[in-house]
């Protein structure tokens, strides 16, 4: 193993023996948080019917909701260290394990598939904007970037449904799949996921990718400046070589880093495009537990998401040791 | 068919699941020994035959016998008495957090007679009885048996396929999908017509009310006021209203001054133009309520009368207790200082945030000040519970049995009860006590009367109003019929598509 490849695993192993103590603590804070915050969860489970005080006292202790929240803490985190156990959801009354295990691969497929077109539309058309700087097509794109940036992405969801599943009817209007889809095949099944992936993904993904267009764009004419682009220019490479080979390798590096804080989003989802597209995913499970003062659920769903972002991080570092060779991967973690 | 709903079934187990659209799947599943039938609007809940064919009561009133139908399970597996029996034993275990353990409390025993009677022995006479036996599901023994109670709650009940009802869950997908389908061995001949019921869960209504438009959704209800009134001019759906057992009203904090000046909270119910929130912002899906039971219930005092929009008699009450109001033009002819107050409400309920800023304006009108503010439903009930309130806008939903008595009663102040307006009132107790002696509901009456008439005298509730609910379906589904408004589904087994 070379001296290059050594000191990569070593930073990988610290980063990630980091990550321990770094999910303890989030999980942690989060708990404390929902603790300091008012009320019961057994009042959000009887909600606006009147009982008898026996009958919450009742639902309190077989919850476990009477005891202290050291006790419960303190339970809960056993459960996972000595036995790999997420607990119990009393709102959904499953273990939440299953209810992860089910939320977290249409998620996965949601933000995958948003990821993948925000990165490559993104990309795409910041380039072509750098590309042609200054003139209408820049001038288009960076319009409509601004303009789709700016807009709340419900309201776009919306729009979206209003527009194309209700006045043109050519895509769901929610759910992931059809109401009869488990009677079909397998191949008609996953063509039918598509269909329904369309619309969530194109919104999802089409928001941020505004974004990406900014920050490529910005990128591309920072590279396009630089001197071993002119040099480029100079030893008379095609334009396309030049564009698409020396100023975007340049300007891609940023991206990695951007694509690997965008890791996240993969296990924890995407609150607004679940909510208005009816997608069954973490997101929604998340926001229902907090509201519902599952705090099994939200615990759990905050470990993955630590745990996801730690590894982000690693990755693009990682890559981005593996894509510049200027980046010196230091034991205190990052780039130097 | 396709039923659209925001809120997905948080329990396959009726005994540790807390929300009505749950109760409502589940009373397809698992049957009940009678089966709630018509409105109460003449009279108490009626009850048909179910898995009882007939009831008989004896020993002076004090034990009721049912006999059961020859049914069984769907699994194949007899239905008898010993289901029964089982299921009250779990109704009534300490380790079963059930809602509704309040029904059973007056039955000391469940006795198993043969395989088909079943007789059920109270402590008394009293007017619920049929009610209070017939309540909950009956379970299967030989499948719910095999979980010892104290695990029931923990217990995924997801995967328990069996049960009595004109349908069978198939399949749950948390957060998705729903799938109930005909259960063959149906007792009623020809039942159901659907073969199939699908239930999507979409969280956002508004989705839902464009799915029900494209025809992807059959049925919805809970439909909001607003979209109901947009909805009602289509030709392409039908839209259905129907009384539904639930008030929403203005608590005021009876333990702090001056608040607990009965006279002072007539004034502001006088202030209030109810019928303008009920025109306004219920569209006409509702009515002004007027006191503690609804007024479209037989336990409603029909003589009793909503207390009127009336600001010039509120201004003369406040005048009198010194405090400075306008008239109508927005002078200030009278002296003394302005009665301000902090007015608050749970965020997420659009129609009472909206109820809060009328409410605001109105009271402004005779020169009330109000500080409106909207906080999340952990913080108001909070609020409530711990007394740091001024007045707070909240809501009654009552299924089963009214029981008026944790709500207004002295002794249920809270923590012992639900009485956070701190009302007080010796009268209204002594009717309480009564009540618990009284042995029909024709005794009942009179008694009920003069609690509701007491407690509108003193308004510790502004009561606001009673919503509608409304519900929707689309054109292919044909058979909706709403008998019971606590249970819209009730007749689930008639509806049918084309």
């Amino acid at each position: 193993m070379s001296y290059r490849n050594t000191s990569l695993l070593r930073f990988a192993l610290r980063r990630m023996a980091t990550a321990i103590p770094l999910a303890l603590g989030v999980v942690t804070l989060i708990f404390i948080l929902m603790e300091t915050a008012p009320g019961n969860p057994a009042d959000l489970m009887l909600g606006d019917n009147p009982v008898p005080t026996e009958v919450r006292e009742r639902i309190e202790r077989v919850y476990g909701f009477d005891r202290p929240a050291s006790e419960r803490y303190v339970r809960w985190l056993g459960a996972l260290v000595l036995r790999g156990e997420l607990g119990w959801s009393h709102s959904r009354s499953r273990p939440v394990a299953e209810l992860i295990g089910d939320a977290l691969p249409p998620t996965m497929l949601l933000a995958g598939a948003a990821l993948i077109l925000h990165l490559v539309v993104g990309i795409l058309l910041g380039v072509i904007a750098a590309a042609r700087h200054d003139r209408w097509e820049d001038r288009t794109l960076t319009i409509g970037s601004v303009v789709l940036y700016s807009m709340p992405t419900f309201w776009v969801g919306l729009m979206a449904v209003l527009a194309l599943s209700y006045f043109a009817p050519l895509f769901p209007a929610s759910s992931m799949e059809s109401v009869n889809a488990a009677d079909w095949s397998l191949g008609r099944r996953l063509l039918d996921r598509a269909w329904h992936l369309i619309l969530p993904a194109t919104v999802l993904g089409l928001a941020s990718a505004a974004a990406m267009t900014r920050f490529m764009r910005a990128g591309m004419l920072e590279a396009l400046g630089q001197e071993f682009v002119r040099a480029a220019r100079a030893r008379g490479l095609a334009r396309r070589r030049v564009l698409f080979v020396h100023a975007l390798r340049h300007a891609l590096l940023p991206v990695i880093n951007l694509a690997g804080m965008s890791m996240p989003v993969l296990v924890s989802g995407s609150l607004v495009i679940e909510v208005v597209f009816a997608w069954p995913g973490m997101g929604r499970l998340t926001y229902d537990a907090i509201h519902a003062q599952d705090f099994s659920v939200v615990l759990a769903a905050t470990l993955l998401a630590a745990l996801t972002v730690v590894a982000g991080n690693l990755g693009a570092d990682l890559a981005m040791a593996f894509a510049d060779p200027r980046v010196r991967l230091e034991s205190g973690g990052g780039e130097g | 068919m396709v039923i659209g709903s925001i809120s997905d079934v948080d329990s396959w187990n009726e005994y540790l699941s807390r929300q009505s659209f749950s109760g409502n799947l589940l009373r397809r599943i698992f049957l009940r020994l009678a089966e709630a039938q018509g409105n109460q609007n003449d009279q108490p809940q009626d009850y048909r035959p179910q898995l009882a064919e007939s009831w008989r009561f004896g020993d002076g009133g004090l034990s009721l016998t049912f006999t059961l139908r020859d049914v069984g399970w769907s699994d194949g597996q007899p239905l008898t008495a010993s289901d029964v029996r089982f299921t009250w034993l779990a109704q009534t275990s300490d380790d079963v957090p059930w809602a509704g353990a309040e029904a059973k409390e007056r039955i000391t025993d469940v006795e198993v007679l043969d395989p088909r009677r079943v007789r059920f022995h109270f402590d008394g006479r009293y007017p619920y009885q049929l009610e209070d036996a017939v309540e909950g599901g009956i379970l299967p023994e030989h499948i719910f048996s095999k979980i010892p109670f104290e695990e029931w709650a923990t217990h995924d009940w997801s995967t328990q396929t069996v049960g009595s009802g004109p349908f069978l869950l198939h399949e749950h997908q948390p957060g998705h999908q729903i799938t109930l389908v005909r259960n063959p061995r149906y007792y009623e001949p020809g039942r159901p017509l659907l073969d199939r019921v699908v239930v999507r869960i979409v969280p956002d209504i508004g989705n839902l009310l464009t799915q029900v438009l494209a025809g992807e959704v059959d049925y919805l209800e809970g439909i909001p006021a607003h979209d109901a009134h947009r909805l009602a001019a289509r030709l392409d759906v039908n839209v259905l209203t129907f009384d539904y057992p639930k008030f929403d009203y203005i608590g005021w904090n009876g333990s702090r001054p001056p608040f607990d000046d009965p006279e002072l909270r007539r004034a502001l119910t006088l202030a209030i133009d109810r019928e303008a929130l009920v025109d306004d912002l219920l569209y006409g899906y509702g009515r002004v309520s007027k006191g503690p039971l609804l007024s479209f219930w037989w336990s409603a005092d029909s003589d009793l009368a909503p207390l009127p929009y009336d600001p010039e008699q509120a201004r003369r009450i406040l005048n009198s207790r010194g405090y400075r109001t306008v008239d109508a033009a927005g002078n200030a002819p009278s002296k003394g200082e302005t009665l301000s107050f902090a007015l608050i409400t749970n965020t997420g309920n659009r129609l009472r945030e909206d109820v809060l800023v009328k409410i605001q304006e109105q009271l402004s009108r005779i020169g009330v000040r109000v500080e409106v503010r909207a906080m999340e439903m952990r913080a108001l009930r909070q609020k409530a519970a711990s007394g740091e309130y001024d007045g707070y806008i909240g809501g009654w939903t009552f299924f089963g049995k009214v029981d008026l008595e944790p709500i207004f009663g002295s002794e249920s102040l809270f923590p012992a009860g639900m009485n956070v307006v701190h009302y007080r009132s010796g009268q209204v107790d002594e009717l309480f006590d009564e009540l618990d002696r009284a042995q029909s509901w024709q005794a009942m009456k009179p008694t009920l009367d003069r609690i509701q008439q007491l407690i509108a005298h003193d308004q510790p509730y502004t009561f606001l109003y009673e919503p509608k609910r409304v519900a929707v379906h689309g054109p292919r589904l044909h058979g909706v019929e709403i008998e019971i408004p606590a249970d819209p589904l009730a007749r689930l087994e008639s509806f049918w598509v084309n």
